[in-house]
């Protein structure tokens, strides 16, 4: 997702100002925590601590299990990277051919904007029939997932080029290699970072979901095991899974600040 | 019209080229092998014929159908709430500052969360399957819909809004004829999104525990893999279907309520 502009983002404010835009939410954010803890959320709807275990008693399964939930945290956030990795890539690959080859982008960039409209978890099952319980399926789904995302924004960076840069490669007699090194790739890159970051989010919740279907480990695994017993344990799978991704999505921001630090300079962020 | 045609006919022809290229490597696999062997059932649950899938498909039609209506409904249900809800906040939110601050960050931060993840542990919570999922599939919409439509409430032209304020406009007349309009766009973009989302979240739910609908199906088909694979198939197939027949259909409706948009949207490419 795009920055949060508008509403909560200002550029270069002083200090306190911005502590004045950070205040309401963090007030918000620790009066929730609060009540959960307190059990009014509870109360409100009429549940009890085993449904919707309270704060501490997350904190505390973190200490009970931390072997099983370190384990799984690795092994999900291997498949979400791998198949991001997989994917992003493929996505970019194959851009590059529809720039080079119109004809075979008229006729496979309906198919590959098709996939967006596909639940590609529901397929989950059978690419486990293919490639077993083990890490491969979910890097699988994950990179299918992720690749038609990449081709369209990737194939609309690719040729967001201004018309006259183009003319001015052409009159250097400038072989397409150049063009594509020099001008397309460079337009390319925020709408690639846009796309990598959309499928940071996209990857681990994908390889979350797969594995609920059938898996030989993982967070999604932890989850599903644990929806019957041991709710806290659960949460803590969901805290986990919501932390790496977003340090996976920080990750790829940071890359972009460095990769690309025109496009974040003409934001103004 | 001829490229309309066009764009008609190559996926079509590629659509087909796949069928047959199915055809070929399940006949490559499978050929020889004695139907309803142990062997042959071990080959097919790599991949079953084409032919195979749709025979599996017709013969559990009436229970198929069923599944992806109760799957889908639940989904489109949801879908509408966490659309009309989402709307509502992000009028709400481009109205009052305040509130704007207080739950943005918040609002940006959980489409990080893996929300699906959530579903097992409501189960906890609402026991009703069908309110859940509604629940669910709501959740997943919201979000998209509340940050787009914020973006394009606030994506007016100035000197629109300059126009209206020079006919002493009220901010109703704002809203009704300058930044409703123009989140028109933004929200179908959502929506679009939505759907998808919306579905998976009602198969999702439903996989970790529900009793009917098209998760609990594949749920039942995977452990009897050796013997379904084709009926496996048929159903991630027709999973496949109802999802593009969703995303269609939200864009067949953007295309009416918004045609300036799918207006421009077209000729933009032919700029050169």
């Amino acid at each position: 997702m795009a920055a949060p502009e508008g509403a909560a983002a200002a550029p270069r404010r002083p200090w306190g100002a911005r502590g004045r835009t950070l205040l309401p939410p963090l007030l918000i954010g620790g009066a929730v925590l609060l009540l959960w803890q307190a059990q009014v959320i509870h109360g409100l709807l009429q549940i009890q601590t085993y449904q919707l275990p309270i704060p501490s008693q997350i904190l505390e399964s973190f200490t009970r299990r931390p072997r099983d939930l370190w384990i799984g945290g690795w092994y999900t956030l291997g498949e979400a990277v791998a198949g991001l990795a997989c994917g992003a890539g493929l996505g970019l690959l194959t851009a590059g051919l529809f720039v080079q080859f119109d004809g075979l982008r008229r006729s496979l960039m309906p198919l590959a904007a098709a996939t967006n409209a596909i639940p590609i978890v529901a397929f989950a099952p059978i690419v486990t029939l293919w490639l077993g319980f083990d890490q491969p399926s979910r890097i699988v789904v994950v990179a299918v997932m992720t690749f038609a995302p990449m081709v369209v924004s990737a194939y609309k960076g690719l040729t967001a080029v201004d018309n006259q840069a183009l003319d001015l490669m052409y009159s250097y007699a400038a072989p397409a290699a150049a063009t594509f090194r020099k001008l397309r790739l460079p337009s390319s890159l925020p709408y690639v970072f846009s796309a990598l970051k959309v499928g940071a989010t996209a990857s681990m919740i994908g390889a979350v979901v797969a594995e609920f279907f059938n898996s030989a480990g993982g967070i999604g695994k932890l989850i599903a095991n644990n929806i019957r017993g041991d709710f806290a344990l659960a949460w803590c799978g969901v805290v986990i899974v919501t932390a790496m991704g977003l340090g996976l999505y920080g990750a790829i921001s940071l890359v972009e600040r460095l990769v690309v630090p025109w496009d974040i300079s003409r934001r103004g962020r | 019209m001829d490229r309309a045609r066009d764009s008609l006919l190559v996926p079509a022809a590629t659509i087909l080229l796949l069928l047959v290229a199915w055809e070929g490597i399940a006949y490559l696999r499978l050929n020889g092998l004695q139907e309803g062997t142990f062997a042959y059932r071990q080959q097919q649950s790599y991949l079953p014929y084409a032919h195979k899938v749709l025979q599996a498909y017709l013969a559990n039609a009436p229970s198929f159908l069923d599944a992806g209506l109760v799957t889908l409904g639940n989904a489109f249900v949801g879908f509408l709430i966490g659309a009309a809800i989402g709307y509502a906040l992000a009028l709400l939110m481009s109205r009052s500052p305040w509130v704007a601050r207080s739950f943005y960050l918040y609002i940006v931060g959980s489409q990080m969360v893996p929300v699906i993840a959530l579903a097992p542990i409501l189960y906890g919570i609402i026991r009703d399957e069908t309110i859940l999922k509604i629940t669910v599939a709501a959740y997943l919409t919201f979000f998209p819909v509340t940050v787009n439509v914020l973006r394009g409430l606030q994506s007016v032209d100035p000197p629109a809004l300059d126009l209206l304020h020079s006919y002493a406009a009220t901010s109703w007349d704002v809203y009704r004829k300058l930044r409703m309009p123009a989140s028109l766009p933004f929200l179908f973009n959502a929506l679009k999104i939505a759907s998808t989302g919306s579905l998976i979240g009602a198969i999702v739910t439903e996989l970790m525990g529900g009793n009917k609908g098209l998760g609990v199906l594949i749920l039942s088909l995977q452990y009897n893999t050796y013997g379904a694979s084709d009926k496996l198939w048929a159903l991630v197939i027709e999973v496949a279907v109802i999802g593009m027949l969703f995303f269609g259909a939200v864009t067949l409706a953007e295309r009416l309520l918004v045609p300036w948009q799918a207006e421009y949207r077209r000729p933009a490419r032919r700029t050169r």
